[in-house]
């Protein structure tokens, strides 16, 4: 008897290790953060700001400034409501203190400087296919923006994703880090437009359907599918949902909000475009140019009107 | 419109089957029930319809009434009647600030009247009670926030009505137009939800 309460005890010992072990968070290598070192552009890095839409959620809520990026921001979602950090250069309450290879490694492996995981809230599912080049454009432009003292109060989340370690398991399923390899066989048009959608501006994040445990369902990426936040319904901008539409009218609707029926977009989508129009113009078209080759797919059925 | 209460028809299969449940009888005839026997049997002659023509027109108009009275007193369709309207004034001079249509200064002016006036009507169609239903997409934030909810509307007036009186050419318009129509934007960020 106490042979095989033992053997079950040391069973639970290595279950839990093999847990533990491949849910640990990983960094990028050292000869990846080594071309951080350099030091970034700081102009280049603005542009980066504005095309990964970092001030979406980390700006200050109730003021105008986006450089304010005191965090705070409530993301209310089934798993619980997340709040978005404080990532001014405040040393203490900011990301501040950071190194470059910090921001790279929050940025591309979801892990904190103290080595926890972060919830996928924080889009580096999508940053993770950055060039570190721009990552580390990135960190010294955020480093020129004020310092907004006050931390972000602590996420509320239901159990058991309360746990972060968990994260890990959600990793192994859903986050693919190999980095975007331009197609020779299109435009350099459409290859910026492709990194700015998919490595920078996370459009696919919201316009795609997710499943249980919260991943992307790959098959009908930007198909869309009804809003993380419970508002409305984020619209298919495959060729199902913007066939009707030229590359103009989506570039149009980047930099001023105006649908071609000049309606205007709402919700979340209104500050996306306070980001996009931060961007040369040419970049608002590239991404056109990429979106309107994504090929048609059907996305989740919508509810009936109510 | 009529979104919120779909309404119960049966079709003329349905009531026949009905009739006969209750009378046994598969003779069914409309317009003996209608109209009487004199009625069904002019109308089986092949004789004039003039009584069938008088009583479709009375129900249409019946009909077409009762759907502008149920406008009238449903704010919520009232509202997206209005909101349509704005996007439609604003197509034109859209079109224009792109180059893809001549300026027209009598058309600018008609689009920012029909602004100028949705401004003063539209914050009194968003009364307690119809927060929900028949496909709305304002948010919540409507309510809880009334007080700013009905200072972007008087800005965006406001603003329509200065725009009038500065917008005299191509350039006035180019200048002023945008400023104007940012307001769209910037209060469906916080009050309409996304919308496919």
């Amino acid at each position: 008897m106490r042979k095989i309460l033992l053997g079950l005890f040391s069973l639970a010992c290595v279950g839990l290790s093999i847990i533990w072990w491949v849910t640990r968070p990983q960094m990028l290598t050292a000869s990846q953060v080594a071309v951080l070192e350099s030091g970034g552009d700081v102009a280049r890095g603005e542009h980066v700001f504005h095309a990964g839409g970092c001030a979406s959620c980390h700006m200050t809520p109730g003021q105008e400034d986006r450089k304010k990026l005191g965090g705070g921001l409530a993301l209310k979602t089934e798993f619980g409501t997340f709040i978005a950090p404080n990532i001014s250069s405040h040393p203490q309450d900011g990301i501040g203190a950071w190194s470059a290879a910090d921001l790279a490694n929050a940025m591309q492996r979801g892990v904190s400087p103290q080595g926890e995981h972060y919830y996928p809230a924080f889009p580096y599912t999508t940053y993770a296919h950055a060039r570190l080049e721009d990552i580390a454009d990135l960190m010294a432009y955020l480093r020129t923006l004020p310092a907004v003292g006050g931390k972000a109060h602590a996420h509320d989340l239901a159990f058991p994703f309360s746990i972060r370690r968990f994260v890990g398991v959600w990793k192994m399923l859903f986050l693919d880090t190999t980095p975007i390899v331009a197609d020779a066989s299109k435009s350099d048009a459409w290859n910026r437009g492709r990194y700015l959608a998919d490595a920078l501006g996370h459009c696919a994040e919201c316009h795609s359907p997710r499943n249980a445990l919260g991943g992307i369902v790959s098959a009908q990426r930007y198909a869309g599918g009804p809003d993380p936040e419970g508002r409305g319904w984020v619209p298919n901008i495959t060729a199902k949902g913007l066939g009707s539409w030229s590359k103009s009218d989506v570039s149009e609707l980047l930099g001023s909000g105006f649908t071609p029926d000049f309606d205007s977009v709402g919700s979340s989508m209104a500050d996306v475009v306070k980001n996009m129009a931060a961007l040369p113009k040419a970049d608002r078209d590239a991404m056109a140019e990429y979106l309107k080759s994504l090929p048609a797919v059907d996305g989740p059925p919508k509810p009936a009107k109510k | 419109m009529l979104g919120s209460q779909p309404a119960c028809r049966l079709s003329t299969a349905d009531l026949t089957c009905l009739y006969e449940r209750i009378f046994g009888n598969a003779n069914f005839d409309w317009h003996k029930i209608l109209f009487g026997e004199e009625a069904a049997l002019r109308r089986a002659r092949g004789g004039p319809h003039m009584i069938r023509g008088i009583f479709m027109a009375a129900t249409l108009a019946a009909g077409l009434s009762s759907v502008a009275a149920l406008a009238q007193s449903n704010p919520i369709a009232e509202r997206q009647q209005l909101m349509k309207g704005l996007s439609q004034a604003g197509r034109a001079p859209g079109a224009m600030l792109k180059g893809e249509q001549p300026f027209d200064l009598a058309a600018v002016q008609t689009s920012l009247k029909t602004f100028a006036d949705t401004a003063k009507k539209a914050p009194t169609l968003f009364p307690v009670g119809t927060e929900t239903g028949n496909d709305t997409a304002a948010l919540p934030k409507v309510w809880s926030d009334k007080a700013d909810f009905e200072a972007k509307w008087a800005k965006f007036g406001a603003d329509a009505e200065a725009a009038q009186a500065s917008i005299k050419d191509e350039a006035s318009f180019k200048a002023n137009f945008p400023g104007v129509v940012r307001a769209c934007g910037g209060c469906h960020e916080s009050y309409r939800a996304k919308k496919n």
